[in-house]
Parts: structure tokens; sequence; C-alpha cells
């Protein structure tokens, strides 16, 4: 795979093809969270390549010269670590009916914008964005996740397929009693 | 708040226990005067802090304290708190560090939490302020059971080796499984929720009764999982193990079987193949069946099969912060590691199969309780295999000749409560321990209990 970076000449067709590029990875994004706020979770699946990753390192705080420790790396430990087959177990659990934690349903609405291109090869394009879910459950029972995305989209038959998605959560210790969202 | 109150709030010979006790601002506050500072608490394993200067927060009850891999390879632990003003003078979760300097005035301490730097001591304190005085307030006693280090703050404790009693023979299967023994990997997954400490901790005393309702959805992915719970039926399957002194285990009986795998690594069923020999060589037939769930008493939990180890922070009457580390293997391959850490995340994270249910329990028991008040009137249902504990010729302590039940969750309330209600140390009666022939301090039979033929 060959891989370039994003055109930099100012030419007008450079410029629009930079913001059509944009323009349908956002709108796949939407699409995306449309699919996940209306419970739609094996359709979300299907998004997912035979070959992805679904990872969220652990974070911590640490000291400005020892940052390096802050987000965990391939060694370290992890939120989630999920191949397609691990993806495939959390989505059938989601539509058993019997997992309880998600049944009664709750209530997420997914945001997702400062969407960034970084990379464009031949079929993959990397793509930075960040997000806002936002969770209800029973009663006042409320959540609100910050963070980046960092994708791996592939192209595939003229749409989009997420190769890897790498999650910067955007705390330490997990304020809330499970994560049953995904990002 | 009188003893007698207490004993109301518990009553282990009927098997019934008040809601209260997870949800009243004076039984917390007990449990900080009086169970916490008491009792031996799980700091750390040797391989998280592997270099000197390594350092880690963490909590001992609701207190920060700071656990440090000093110059002799020792562990040290204090007080997260600065004896000028009381700021934490270690506001990382980790590190490596020759010295912990006070970010408010700058004093600053050494890794054994001697004060060795205080600005203007000339000027301002001429010279005559006694720094030996004013080191960090040191965690007394710190002891290590092969790897797991415990701090202690109660001078009048036993030592952590009789603290674990006939636990210990168990937590060899966590710690002496193989020779290696066990690397633990970090930094921990740290979650914090609404819910009382002890409902963790008493699910993982013993509780396999939660599995086939709370964890239904799980089973789906792994066909062999459904077929273990059906066997969990079996009065013959498997075991709880009941502690005099509080801790408490569940594990399957019968003879040794790899572990479950919860991966789809292939490398993994041989590797588990082998090291189930190993193991057998090296710890004996009778302990290294891996579906195992203990508690050391209180908040010191862990899964052999998952494998993590867990610490249950109690926040608040109605808070706790559960921390969890993977372990794996020391000697094994590193792609084993990465596998076996994957198994681990994949059901036991906040993200897990598992563990996403058992949270929404924990949770949703404490939002009703903040919520109501009559319901702090009900008493709870802790009577299944009542009475049916026995002495065991090869497992130390009282044991339950199934996996479910209640007998481990009574008996860590029964201590829980000892410790509440005792103006000192709560020793157990001499008469209550017995030795067994393997030399391992467990618990006696009481009244009542059946007689093994």
């Amino acid at each position: 795979m060959t891989t370039r970076a994003i055109p930099k000449e100012d030419g007008r067709d450079a410029a629009l093809a930079r913001l059509l590029l944009r323009a349908e990875i956002e709108d796949f994004y939407y699409a995306e969270a449309s699919l996940l706020d209306e419970r739609r979770y094996s359709d979300w699946l299907a998004l997912f390549t035979e070959d992805t990753r679904y990872w969220i390192p652990t974070r911590q705080n640490r000291m400005q010269h020892q940052m390096q420790g802050e987000t965990s790396g391939e060694e370290g430990t992890a939120l989630a670590d999920d191949d397609r087959w691990a993806l495939e177990l959390k989505v059938r659990q989601r539509e058993s009916a019997k997992h309880w934690c998600e049944n009664p349903c709750s209530r997420t609405r997914h945001l997702v914008t400062n969407v960034r291109i970084h990379r464009v090869a031949s079929d993959e394009v990397e793509v930075k964005s960040s997000f806002l879910v936002y969770r209800n459950r029973a009663g006042d029972d409320v959540d609100l996740w910050a963070g980046e995305r960092t994708d791996t989209l592939r192209r595939v038959a003229g749409s989009y397929r997420i190769a890897r998605r790498y999650i910067l959560l955007d705390q330490g210790v997990l304020l809330s009693k499970n994560l049953s969202v995904f990002f | 708040m009188e003893k007698s109150d207490i004993d109301e709030l518990v009553d282990v010979d009927a098997g019934e226990i008040s809601p209260r006790i997870f949800i009243d601002d004076d039984i917390f506050e007990r449990e900080l005067e009086r169970l916490f500072p008491r009792c031996w608490l799980f700091l750390a394993h040797d391989t998280m802090l592997p270099h000197v200067g390594d350092y880690m927060t963490t909590y001992m009850g609701t207190d920060p304290v700071v656990v440090a891999r000093q110059k002799n390879g020792s562990i040290k632990a204090f007080l997260n708190f600065c004896r000028h003003r009381g700021m934490p003078v270690c506001r990382a979760d980790s590190g490596n560090t020759h010295t912990f300097m006070c970010s408010y005035h700058g004093w600053s301490f050494n890794l054994a939490g001697d004060l060795v730097g205080v600005p203007r001591y000339k000027e301002g304190y001429r010279g005559e302020l006694d720094k030996s005085k004013w080191g960090l307030i040191p965690v007394p006693r710190i002891e290590s059971y092969k790897g797991l280090f415990f701090g202690c703050f109660d001078p009048d404790a036993p030592s952590l080796r009789e603290y674990l009693g006939d636990m210990a023979w168990y937590l060899d299967g966590l710690v002496d499984r193989t020779p290696g023994g066990i690397e633990v990997l970090g930094p921990p997954i740290k979650w914090v929720f609404q819910g009382n400490w002890k409902f963790a901790a008493e699910q993982f005393a013993g509780d396999t009764y939660h599995l086939a309702t709370t964890h239904n959805s799980m089973f789906a992915g792994f066909p062999w999982l459904s077929e273990q719970m059906e066997a969990t039926k079996r009065s013959d399957f498997g075991r709880q193990f009941s502690s005099r002194l509080g801790h408490g285990a569940l594990f399957t009986a019968g003879e040794p079987s790899p572990r479950s795998i919860f991966s789809n690594d292939p490398r993994l069923t041989e590797y588990f193949q082998d090291e189930l020999q190993r193991a057998i060589a090296h710890l004996g037939r009778e302990r290294v069946n891996l579906n195992q769930v203990h508690t050391v008493f209180p908040n010191f939990s862990y899964i052999i099969a998952a494998p993590f180890l867990r610490m249950w922070h109690p926040r608040g009457p109605n808070t706790f912060e559960a921390w969890s580390w993977p372990f794996v293997e020391r000697s094994a391959p590193p792609e084993v590691k990465q596998s076996v850490k994957r198994s681990a995340q994949l059901m036991f994270n906040p993200t897990g199969l598992a563990e996403q249910d058992d949270a929404e329990n924990w949770a949703e028991i404490g939002r009703v309780l903040a919520a109501g008040r009559l319901n702090r009137r009900a008493r709870l249902n802790y009577q299944m295999g009542l009475g049916r504990g026995r002495a065991d010729p090869v497992h130390p302590g009282t044991i339950h000749d199934t996996m479910t039940g209640d007998v481990p969750q009574l008996g860590f309330y029964r201590r829980w409560k000892e410790f509440l209600t005792s103006e000192s140390w709560p020793h157990v009666p001499e008469s209550e321990l017995r030795i067994t022939g393997s030399g391992v301090a467990c618990s006696g039979r009481s009244a009542g209990e059946e007689v093994p033929q």
C-alpha cells in the first residue's frame, strides 16, 4: 500500500477534493452514530472489517516528564482490545434480551465532531474525530464520555469499513459503572 | 451506634442481614474507624513496582497512600499527605522518582518518606525544625505473602500469615501455582460508581448463584460455559470455602482440567494443557482447578481462571472504586501473555461480557437504597446452605458441598461484625481455629455443622 500525505497544493480542485472526502467521511460517521443510537448493533458491526481492532487503552495521571505512561501501549492493559470475534460477542450479547445492564435499554446520543483527515492511501484513510456520548438509564442515571477516535477506514465496494479504531477516552478513573456503549 | 445495634443488623445464625449495612453513614464511619485501619489490606504485587523508585498511589480504606520501591528493594508505603499543610505529596497514579515534593510549599520527602528538603529552612525555621519528626506518616506494617504486599496500621494485628490463616492454602493457587509465579499487568483499570464495596467483596467470596441469571447473556458466545452452568447445579461440581477469619472462595471440584478459555487464540489450548501439568507437579492435584473466585477479607479479590486481581476501594457508604489488574504466568511466552490478558479484559473489564452486568446489579441496589427508607427496614435473605458447612480432610476451613450458597458470605459478615463491634483487635479464640495435618491453620467445626463420614 502506498501512503501519501494529503495534497497540499492550493488549487481549487485539490481543496474541493479534500472537502468532498471529509464530507463523505462525516456522512459515514453520522450514519454510524445513528445505528448505535437506534440500537441497530448488527448493522453497526457490519461496518467493521474482518481484521479490525477496536482498542481503548488505559489512561493514568502521570507527571509531565513521564507522560509516555499516560496511555497504555501494546504490552499494557486496555479498557477494551477487541477483534472482530470479540466485538461480535458483545453485539450478540446486546441482542440477547438478557443483557440486563441494557435491558431496559439505555438512551444514547453519539455526537461526532472535529473530523480531521490525517492520511490518505489508495484504499485507506486515517481519520481523527472527537466524540461526546451521552447515556441515560433508570432515573437520574446519566453518563457523559468525551474522547478521540483514530480510525483507519478502508474503502470497500464504494463505501467505508472500519479497519482499526483507537479510542482515547478522556477519563483516568472511569466515572461510570460500566461501558455498555460503543464509541 | 451501640454494639447491640450492629448485632441486630447481621444475624448470622438466622441468615438475615439488614440492608442498612450497605447504606448507613454510621456503619460506614465505623468501617473507617474499626475495619480498614485494623485489617491487612492489599497494596501491590511485587511485579507492579519492578525498579527502585517505582511508585504507585492507592487507597487504604478511603485514605490515599503512596507505595514505593526502596533502594534496598523493600516496599514502603505512606499516607499521601504532607505534614505541613496536608497536600498530597504525590499526584500521579504511578511513575518513578527519588523524591516526592509537595507542590504547595516545596517540602520534599525521599523514597523512605523522610523529610529531606524544607525551603527556607535556615531563614524561615532558623534551622530549628526537627525534620525527623515531620516525615510522611508510614504504613507501620508491610508484609508479603509470596509477592503480594499487604499493609496494616494496627500494631495489635497478628502477622499477615496468621491473618490469612486457612486462606493461604487457597491463595497459593494464585501466587504459587507454577514455579515462576505470576506477573501482574498494569496500569490497573479503574472505575467508580454507586454501590457499597461489600456487594462486590461478598460476591467474590462465593456467589456462584448469580451466574446463571446475571450472566445469562454471555453464554451464547461460549457453548462450554452453558454446559458448566448446568453442571454448577450438581452438588459434586464444586465447593464453597468459608474461613473463620472472614475469607471466602468458590471452586470446582473433581479431576483437574485445563482452564476455561475466553479467547479465539488457538495457542492457548496447548499452553493451558502444559500449564495444568506444571501446576499439578508444583502445587498438587487438590488446588489446581482454575474456576476459583476468592475474597481475602475484607476487600481483595481475584479470579484465577480469568485471570485478574481486584481491589474494592470504599469511597463512601454508597460509592466504591473497582481496580482490576490482569495477570499472567511470569514464564509464559510473550504472545501467550497478550492473549491471556485480552481474555481477562474481554470478560472482566467495565466493557466486559461479564462485568457490565455485575456493575448494573451493584449500582441498582445502591440506587434503590439511596432513594428509599422503607426498604432499609426489610431484611435480606442469606439462607442458602445455612448450617451446611463442614470440615473436610483435604480443604482447610469450613466447606460447603456445593458451589451455590451463602456459607462464605455469612462467614464474611460474621467477621465483619466482629471488627465493627470490638473495642480492640478482634482475635479469634484459639478454640475456634485448628491445625490440619498439612500445618495450615483453619477453622474448626462449630455447633450444628455436619461431620464428614
